[in-house]
């Protein structure tokens, strides 16, 4: 159960922090929200969606990281099995608020990562005089582009959605035992609706930076086969995957 | 021939300690012959070196690479803290600013394009060091220079130390004895004995004699074997530079935990300045002055007053340690076979560190130069005792810049802008620097100690007035420049997001955390 807590630099001066490159505290994550300015970075590596939120109508952009069969496939026992970690797993055990334009560093007080003691290979938030740490202000600065990049997603899917350049992706597994699962409540781009944009419209979303994002999300789907290989280790592994965009 | 196979350095200040490192360090090998040059250190147990809060420059850092002791044991063993510039305080006395700094790293784009000329034609400019570098404004913000105490591979802006003087000695001992192989002799010096060849033997007090091929002076003040022995007189520079004494102090922080200032901070006063060096535990403070100008009286409650506004919780003693000294330089520094370094070789005013540096150009170049024989020995003292008195008197002329564009009232400030006081080839120079910007080819010699950066941080950072009418017909690089300006805004931000502060790296390098 985590709780977040505002970081402090007189209540919580002697905190220590250590790093977990294999970030198990994600094992059992299937999606993880994205910013805007992570696409071209993780594109390579995860597959690339948007979330469709029935209930209040919000999406969010997102990388498919796991399957519930599964939990996480890119957390293995000793390594992250990936060249990218997405900023809001990188940035654990921290997250953010934002108040009247100020950005609140908050820590889940009930990691194992944070500890009052100077244990091996763990360093400390805070120096003695009060400021924050290399290693905090590695994790604040790695908050402020997380705050920064959501922003810039919310705007970038409205843009999709007004130009209704948005449709349901199903996917279906094949399982080695032969069953397949379909599972939906993802989407992407559709990329029929994309070659009739007007030139006009082609050139503002070039100009914007959108379109080289818009490419990027349609490229990264191949990355589901990344997902199939990664899961070759565990019982009854995907063995085949289908995608399908429907309007 | 007379091979040169045994130094003796007399006296085991930072001076002999730092000239023996280099010595062995250099010379660590035997020659075809099997003979190894030794190295001696004789050092008084009953003589006290003047041990105040130092700073460096840069070059320590290759120079202690040389002698073989790493950064991490003079942090834990010295007290030592990182020097990125000097900021100057009310040296000016109108207008908003109160300062302004003199940082060791260059500035943005200084490799391809000196943007000075662009800044001055940028009436929207106002702060040169801040506006061309980004080091001001890491000392502003109590930032370290580099992200962990091993950054080879990541940004490291360039620095220097602060340290314990007292302590940084022992670090040299320690580390010369053990690894270098100098000789350690605890003996008093009684007597010089001289011949035709300079000094022929020291005699001490449980010793004997001691003999050596080239004697190093390094008895401070004193001057036993340059002066005493073999009467080189000094050189006076004090129609130049006025100050003639200091007060010093050590200082506790207000709290322990407080913020280490990473520059060194000086600020103008009525008959001087003073120097605050902020080491670990405790700021090393000084007041240079000059007696002609104020009473010592009248010192003491100057100092006082500064030291009261920076912990006001101290208990000041009433009336502090003093030094009185002589500016100027010895008139030859290497005379027959005995080298003068350090204190013994002259003394300037420490407002740009230069005591440090210049121990460190001397003793280099002796172990660069070491004669192989003593016939070969008169060419190269020749050469040293040149090279070394331009060293000397472009120091003088660079601490002078700082006096002559200050306006500050006081009689202290007026005598130090009188015409006659300022030497030559500075005033020629800050005559030409009215209609044209300073160039790197005002400092090409060999032996230039501070280079045209140096001077452009101080006479812009005192906001000179140039009349560029001329000069802009040779001005082609605005966009050049403005992108340089920009980036150093980046730089800025990033590095602020980044940089651990001053003490907290000092915390991770002696492990507190």
């Amino acid at each position: 159960m985590s709780s977040y807590t505002p970081l402090d630099n007189q209540a919580h001066r002697n905190l220590c922090i250590k790093a977990d490159k294999r970030f198990s505290h994600s094992a059992e994550f299937n999606l993880v929200s994205l910013g805007f300015n992570e696409i071209a970075s993780i594109s390579g590596c995860m597959p690339i969606v948007v979330t469709a939120n029935d209930a209040n109508h919000s999406h969010t952009l997102a990388a498919v990281v796991g399957w519930p069969e599964f939990g996480n496939v890119y957390c293995s026992d000793t390594e992250w099995m990936g060249h990218a970690v997405p900023l809001s797993i990188q940035s654990y055990p921290f997250n953010y608020a934002v108040e009247q334009d100020k950005l609140t560093v908050l820590f889940d007080e009930d990691s194992p990562l944070i500890s009052n003691n100077s244990s091996e290979g763990a360093s400390a938030l805070f120096a003695s005089d009060g400021s924050p740490s290399a290693s905090l202000k590695q994790y604040q600065s790695m908050l402020s582009n997380l705050a920064s990049g959501s922003q810039q997603a919310s705007a970038f899917i409205q843009a999709l959605t007004d130009l209704e350049l948005l449709s349901n992706l199903s996917i279906t597994l094949h399982f080695e035992n032969g069953e397949p699962r379909e599972s939906t409540g993802l989407m992407t781009i559709n990329e029929d609706k994309l070659v009739q944009l007007n030139a006009d419209i082609i050139h503002q979303l070039h100009t914007q930076g959108l379109l080289v994002a818009i490419n990027a999300m349609m490229l990264s789907l191949r990355q589901y086969n990344r997902l199939v290989q990664l899961t070759k280790n565990a019982n009854n592994p995907v063995v085949k995957i289908g995608l399908k965009t429907t309007n | 021939m007379t091979p040169v196979n045994s130094v003796v350095i007399v006296g085991g200040g930072t001076a002999g300690w730092l000239t023996a490192g280099l010595l062995a360090a250099t010379h660590s090998k035997q020659g075809s012959t099997g003979a190894r040059l030794s190295v001696k250190v004789i050092e008084s147990d009953s003589i006290h070196p003047i041990g105040v809060g130092e700073g460096t420059w840069p070059t320590m850092r290759s120079t202690l690479a040389k002698i073989g002791i790493e950064e991490a044991a003079l942090v834990q063993q010295a007290s030592a803290t990182f020097k990125q510039a000097s900021k100057f305080v009310h040296w000016h006395t109108e207008g908003e600013r109160t300062g302004y700094y003199h940082p060791f790293s260059a500035p943005q784009g200084s490799a391809t394009v000196d943007i000075t000329p662009y800044w001055l034609c940028n009436t929207a400019l106002h702060e040169y060091a801040s506006d061309v570098c980004f080091q001001p404004s890491l000392c502003e913000h109590g930032l370290a220079p580099k992200l962990t105490a091993h950054s080879k591979q990541n940004f490291s802006a360039n620095y220097g130390y602060h340290l314990d003087a007292g302590k940084f000695i022992s670090v040299l001992r320690e580390h010369c004895k053990k690894e270098l192989g100098v000789e350690h002799i605890i003996d008093d010096v009684t007597d010089v004995a001289t011949d035709d060849a300079g000094i022929k033997h020291v005699v001490t007090k449980n010793n004997d004699h001691i003999r050596g091929d080239i004697f190093v002076d390094c008895t401070g003040f004193s001057a036993h074997l340059i002066e005493k022995a073999l009467d080189v007189p000094m050189e006076d520079a004090s129609s130049v530079l006025f100050s003639d004494s200091a007060l010093v102090h050590q200082i506790a922080y207000s709290d322990e935990h407080q913020p280490i200032a990473c520059h060194t901070l000086s600020t103008a006063q009525k008959a001087g300045w003073i120097w605050d060096i902020g080491l670990q535990n405790r700021r090393g403070t000084g007041y240079v002055y000059s007696s002609k100008f104020q009473s010592d009286d009248e010192a003491t409650q100057t100092f006082t007053a500064y030291l009261k506004s920076i912990n006001p919780d101290e208990e000041l003693p009433s009336t502090f340690r003093k030094i009185n000294y002589k500016t100027g330089y010895r008139k030859r520094f290497w005379e027959k076979n005995c080298v003068a370094i350090g204190l013994s070789s002259g003394f300037l005013e420490p407002l740009e560190a230069s005591s440090l540096m210049l121990i460190e150009q001397s003793a280099i170049q002796l172990a660069e130069q070491l004669p192989p024989y003593t016939q070969v020995m008169p060419h190269v003292a020749n050469r040293f005792n040149e090279a070394l008195a331009y060293k000397w008197q472009s120091t003088i002329a660079f601490l002078k810049l700082h006096y002559v564009l200050s306006n500050r009232n006081e009689d202290f400030w007026l005598a130090n802008r009188a015409p006659q006081s300022i030497p030559q080839r500075l005033a020629s120079l800050l005559e030409e620097w009215q209609y044209r910007p300073i160039l790197d080819s005002d400092f090409t010699d060999r032996d230039e100690v501070f280079s045209a950066q140096s001077y452009r941080y101080i006479l812009y950072g005192m906001s000179h007035k140039t009349d560029l009418s001329q000069y802009v017909r040779s001005m082609s690089q605005y966009d050049g420049a403005d992108k340089h300006l920009q980036l150093n805004k980046a730089l800025i931000a990033q590095l602020i997001a980044r940089l651990p502060s001053h003490r907290g790296l000092i915390d991770t390098m002696l492990n507190k955390y």
